[in-house]
């Protein structure tokens, strides 16, 4: 076995050697899954703006009503009207609901009227009334638009994999896999300083080394603390012992322990009917208390005596950017009386020590505050953190490439054949997949059933293509191919859309709407990086200094057609 | 090498790998449950702890791949979470609850 040589194995020579060892195989399992993460949970940083790409139907519907937002609020309802109307709905269509939430009205008390309850299983539904009419809205009745996961698919991809809880915890494991790399990286890591100074270009294996190192050092606090913060948005799911010991392990149980937890003092159903009273008194009782325009207007346990209404306020731009934790301002009454039962000011919660650092820990994972540089920053360190991945496994193989190590025993050239496949796939693989995604809301018929399902498909049965195509074709050639297909799909995303829609990036630009412009230019950046590399790939290869190696028996099967094969990549 | 070097080398291997993934996550579920008795404002306390939790995991993972023999990374293991339970205990009890 090649490692008793070399004292390079679990445990084994000193404590940074066995770090070493720890931070490559940690690494490298968890690389490929870290990378898709981080890529797709970096493109969620803007997962409006691709939504709003994603469905061109609204942008006509959203020009004009940014035009006539002037005109519109005088022919649309007052405030106290869409209250009127929306508790009438609930009223007579749901008044056993164990909660009713009214959306009266946008910052501005114009916009949609929405409706929200518990149904008769505990799940949250919806539905939209016309602010007009008070007419509960059909969904047949709007206007066709596409069908679409949107952005959001991104945001759910990189954290449960549209996997459910299944996803949840298998990227929560990876995440606390991601925690011990990075620990284990910067122990293995002893000029972690100099080291970042450092980048010695056209040195093959020295020069990814560098790059792997580079990127993670100068974004450290970033990868830790996201890395972090993800893990502990979702802790009482993932470390329920807590809980179970204290309260059980019952979905009745976690639910008290969420309620003990948020909302300290939420009584008890009365038994005694009443009904709920008109709700405009509250709302500007609690608008004047809060400072802010209502939100929502939320009724714990409609029609009994000891119901509470809940008025929530809308968060200003600007006033989120400079608060950590993002809730908005609340006022809890009670129904019976009116009397004023919690307060909570803007970025307040209604918990305790432990609550408020789990909604800035919320706000810190997802960006909440400090506006768009901010989320830009984010975006950049992503990145960072997805090329320190990449970095990270592509070093892996381009070690291995002129110096077997026989890890694996005898299937060690099968085992890395895979590793350098599965690299491809991963890497420049899950780039088709999305830019992919994005050509699929583009070409898939409108009137599509499920479409959004489609897209999703679409998704994944690109990225299986590719694995399964880097798995047929020699590594060299599968990095070219891939990269090709990259660089040709972002490049003409901005015509494809030209042709089915008739917008443009000119027109985009014209207009300001930088939502839709940023998308093309990101992928059309994307698109440029793509052909750089694959004229870097093609350049000559500078000549090397052979290493003298150990002749070991394992060699004899690295004169494997494939991995023998001076890689691209090195 | 021979055959029982290598098998001695996979059980190694193997305690290891569960000292990191079931003996991480056992002494983090010990710690959450200590947090929570040691404070009167339970709830909070039980956040605290799975806050911190994760800190105790990735101890436990970085020493389990360490120069340490299993032996030893296990028998320590043990004892600190014997120990988080005994004082969880002790601690409910001289609270009375």
């Amino acid at each position: 076995m090649a490692q008793s040589k070399n004292e390079f194995g679990a445990g084994k020579g000193s404590f940074r050697q066995a770090q070493a060892w720890l931070h490559t195989w940690c690494g490298l399992w968890f690389s490929w899954l870290l990378y898709a993460v981080f890529l797709t949970g970096t493109l969620a940083v803007f997962e409006e703006p691709i939504t709003h790409w994603m469905t061109p139907e609204h942008h006509a519907h959203e020009q004009a009503q940014a035009r006539s937002v002037d005109t519109a609020q005088e022919a649309e309802s007052s405030l106290s009207r869409r209250l009127q109307w929306g508790l009438a709905y609930m009223k007579r269509q749901h008044p056993g609901a164990d909660m009713w939430e009214l959306w009266p009205a946008d910052a501005q008390g114009g916009g949609d009227l929405r409706v929200y309850w518990f149904d008769a299983n505990g799940q949250y539904a919806a539905a939209r009334l016309d602010p007009k009419s008070g007419n509960a809205v059909d969904a047949a009745d709007a206007p066709k638009v596409r069908e679409t996961l949107g952005g959001h698919h991104f945001v759910d991809f990189h954290y449960q994999l549209h996997a459910g809880q299944v996803g949840l915890w298998i990227v929560g494991i990876a995440a606390l896999a991601m925690l011990v790399a990075l620990v284990s990286g910067v122990i293995t890591h002893r000029r972690i300083f100099k080291d970042f100074f450092t980048f010695r270009s056209h040195k093959g294996q020295r020069s990814w080394l560098d790059m792997h190192n580079a990127v993670a050092v100068l974004t450290l606090p970033f990868q830790f603390m996201i890395a972090y913060t993800g893990i502990a948005i979702s802790c009482s799911t993932f470390m329920p012992a807590g809980i179970a010991a204290y309260f059980g392990s019952s979905a009745e149980a976690v639910k008290s322990f969420q309620v003990a937890l948020n909302e300290p003092g939420k009584p008890q159903r009365s038994g005694q009917s009443m009904p709920v009273p008109d709700l405009e008194s509250f709302v500007l009782r609690g608008q004047a208390l809060i400072g802010q325009p209502v939100r929502a207007v939320v009724i714990d346990y409609p029609g009994d005596a000891a119901a509470r209404i809940g008025v929530y306020g809308w968060n200003a731009a600007d006033d989120l950017n400079q608060r950590l934790s993002s809730t908005s301002g609340m006022a809890m009454f009670s129904a019976a009386t009116g009397e004023l039962q919690q307060l909570r000011l803007p970025g307040g919660v209604d918990g305790g020590v432990g609550s408020l650092t789990q909604s800035v820990i919320g706000g810190l994972h997802m960006a909440t505050y400090g506006g768009l540089p901010l989320k830009w920053l984010y975006f950049i360190c992503g990145l960072a953190g997805s090329a320190m991945m990449a970095t990270g496994a592509i070093l892996f193989m381009v070690k291995r490439r002129g110096k077997h190590q026989g890890e694996f025993g005898s299937s060690t050239s099968t085992v890395y054949r895979m590793i350098e496949a599965v690299n491809v796939a991963a890497i420049v693989g899950l780039g088709i997949a999305c830019v992919g995604f994005l050509w699929a809301n583009r070409l898939l018929p409108i009137e599509l059933s499920q479409r959004s399902r489609w897209e999703l498909m679409v998704f994944f049965l690109l990225w299986i293509l590719a694995l399964l195509h880097a798995l047929l074709r020699s590594p060299p050639m599968a990095w070219r191919d891939q990269m090709t297909a990259l660089a040709v799909l972002c490049l003409l995303l901005p015509v494809l859309n030209f042709l089915s829609t008739g917008d443009h990036l000119a027109a985009y630009l014209l207009e300001g709407d930088w939502e839709s412009a940023g998308v093309e230019l990101f992928s059309i950046a994307v698109g440029v990086a793509a052909v750089a590399a694959l004229f870097w790939m093609r350049r000559p290869k500078p000549v090397r200094k052979q290493m003298p190696r150990e002749v070991s028996k394992d060699l004899s099967a690295m004169v494997d057609a494939d991995s023998a094969k001076q890689g691209s990549l090195s | 090498m021979s055959q029982t070097d290598a098998s001695h080398s996979g059980w190694g291997m193997g305690a290891r790998v569960a000292a990191a993934v079931l003996g991480g996550y056992a002494i983090s579920s010990a710690w959450v449950v200590l947090c929570g008795a040691m404070s009167q404002a339970r709830v909070e306390a039980i956040v605290g702890g799975m806050q911190s939790s994760w800190l105790w995991y990735v101890a436990a993972v970085i020493w389990a791949f360490s120069p340490a023999s299993p032996r030893r990374i296990w028998f320590v293991l043990s004892i600190l979470i014997l120990l988080m339970l005994a004082a969880t205990i002790a601690l409910l009890y001289l609270r009375g609850l």
